[in-house]
């Protein structure tokens, strides 16, 4: 039994949704990438291209129960607007309303209470970039310790 | 372009029948969620002040740093807010027309590569909502205890009520503009209506104050001779009449009149007069006990029968012989 770190959580999660991988997976150069990350967001380095990238901004835990309750920005991107939200759709697809299940990350298992969205999307272009997004919030509920 | 990043509602679904209870109710809610969005409004500004937002001269970046969204003070001066309702919900919205107020708060990736964020209205709003518990039952707390005040019948006399009830007819009008005042009739020497208050029966079948259904549990009709229900209707009036002069509930709440225990010059002499009124109405209760109301029915006369006496034999006695 630990401690569950929600970042690395959140990023397994993310890469067993077979559409979003596919989504955003890239040939780039000679190297086939995936393009999901977590903290502290996109490579340097980085070129438009659908992926996406989130934030963990905390949440309140429980007094009585070991829940945890965070949420986590997500910025997708597209090389348009229709891209952005397309991979967002994914996203909404598998995070929204999705709730009680058991997930084992390297041996441990983790349980995973609940998960919505709770503000956006909203379409925005970077103000230095231009590059399109479409920026969301989601709220997860998890059980702090592994079992 | 106005950018409305985070919005919250309050959902309120009162199941009541009392249509002044919801009204309170609902109006709590409303000012709850103005009261929440007043401070997160305060504490977005606090936020977001000239000086402490992400800006080369409040210390947060080096000097030369290309910071095109430092803040100045603009984006404080231009947090607003707006409280509307929409259905049963009460919702509140916190927002800015600046767009570098929503860049902050999401953050943006600059040239180099770095991303870079500021949140100031979603901590604000954290914040705030702490705050919800208390400022929510302060406000439940203050507007029922408006509508005890306006409903406990034995605390109030009827002017009092009616009068109290026509304000609130006033505000319901004033707020809604549909809710009808309940007809009072009263003043001094007039004859006075209590407001009619729906029954249980009325309420279930969904009949309005005039289409009512007979209620069972309130018995059959009363049928009889009508002078003998005009003599206790009076009888019953006066009665009322002197309870309501003597009753001391009337004279106030519990707190109000408890002048027994207090220094009062003219306490004596109140509860003199008290005493000699609750006199005169036990001397009416027993007046009403001792005439009882009789009802003189007019029967046929039975015709008289015979008057039959049978007497038993008086033996005679034998005489001797």
């Amino acid at each position: 039994m630990s401690q569950v770190d929600s970042a690395k959580l959140m990023t397994a999660l993310l890469y067993s949704i077979p559409v979003l991988v596919g989504l955003t997976t890239n040939i780039v150069g000679d190297e086939t990438v995936v393009d999901i990350y977590g903290p502290p967001g996109l490579p340097t380095e980085w070129e438009i291209r659908p992926g996406l990238f989130f934030l963990g901004t905390g949440g309140p835990g429980d007094e009585y129960l070991p829940i945890g309750t965070e949420s986590f920005d997500f910025y997708t991107y597209g090389r348009d607007s229709a891209e952005a939200r397309t991979v967002f759709k994914s996203l909404r697809a598998a995070f929204h309303r999705r709730k009680h299940e058991r997930i084992t990350i390297d041996g441990e298992t983790h349980i995973f209470q609940f998960s919505q969205l709770v503000s956006g999307p909203q379409d925005r272009t970077e103000p230095e970039e231009g590059w399109n997004l479409v920026y969301s919030s989601f709220l997860v509920q998890f059980v702090e310790v592994t079992v | 372009m106005a950018q409305r990043n985070f919005k919250f509602s309050a959902v309120l679904q009162v199941s009541s029948r009392s249509k002044a209870f919801s009204h309170k109710v609902s109006t709590a809610g409303e000012d709850s969620v103005r009261k929440v969005l007043k401070a997160a409004e305060k504490i977005a500004k606090q936020n977001v002040a000239k000086g402490k937002g992400p800006s080369a001269h409040a210390g947060n970046f080096a000097e030369g740093h290309n910071f095109p969204y430092e803040d100045t003070g603009n984006l404080g001066e231009n947090i607003q807010s707006a409280v509307w309702l929409q259905g049963f919900l009460t919702q509140g919205s916190l927002f800015t027309e600046l767009d570098y107020g929503s860049y902050l708060e999401v953050g943006w990736r600059t040239k180099k590569g770095n991303f870079f964020r500021y949140p100031w209205m979603k901590p604000a709003f954290m914040e705030a909502m702490r705050l919800l518990p208390k400022l929510a039952a302060e406000t439940f707390r203050t507007q029922l205890q408006d509508l005890e005040e306006e409903t406990i019948m034995s605390d109030v006399s009827l002017e009092d009520w009616a009068s109290r009830m026509e304000l609130w007819a006033k505000d319901m009008q004033a707020a809604k503009g549909v809710e009808k005042a309940p007809e009072i009739s009263g003043g001094g020497g007039q004859k006075r209506k209590r407001p009619r208050l729906q029954t249980r029966g009325s309420q279930q079948s969904g009949f309005g104050r005039h289409g009512r259904k007979p209620n069972p549990e309130l018995g059959p009709k009363m049928k009889g001779d009508p002078i003998r229900i005009r003599r206790e209707r009076k009888q019953k009036k006066q009665l009322a009449e002197a309870i309501e002069k003597v009753n001391p509930k009337h004279l106030g709440k519990p707190s109000e009149r408890s002048t027994r225990h207090t220094i009062d010059p003219l306490a004596a002499q109140r509860r003199h007069e008290e005493a000699e009124q609750r006199r005169e109405l036990v001397r009416l209760k027993q007046k009403n006990k001792q005439r009882p109301i009789r009802v003189q029915a007019k029967l046929p006369k039975a015709p008289k029968a015979p008057v039959i006496s049978i007497k038993p034999k008086k033996k005679r006695k034998k005489k001797n012989p």
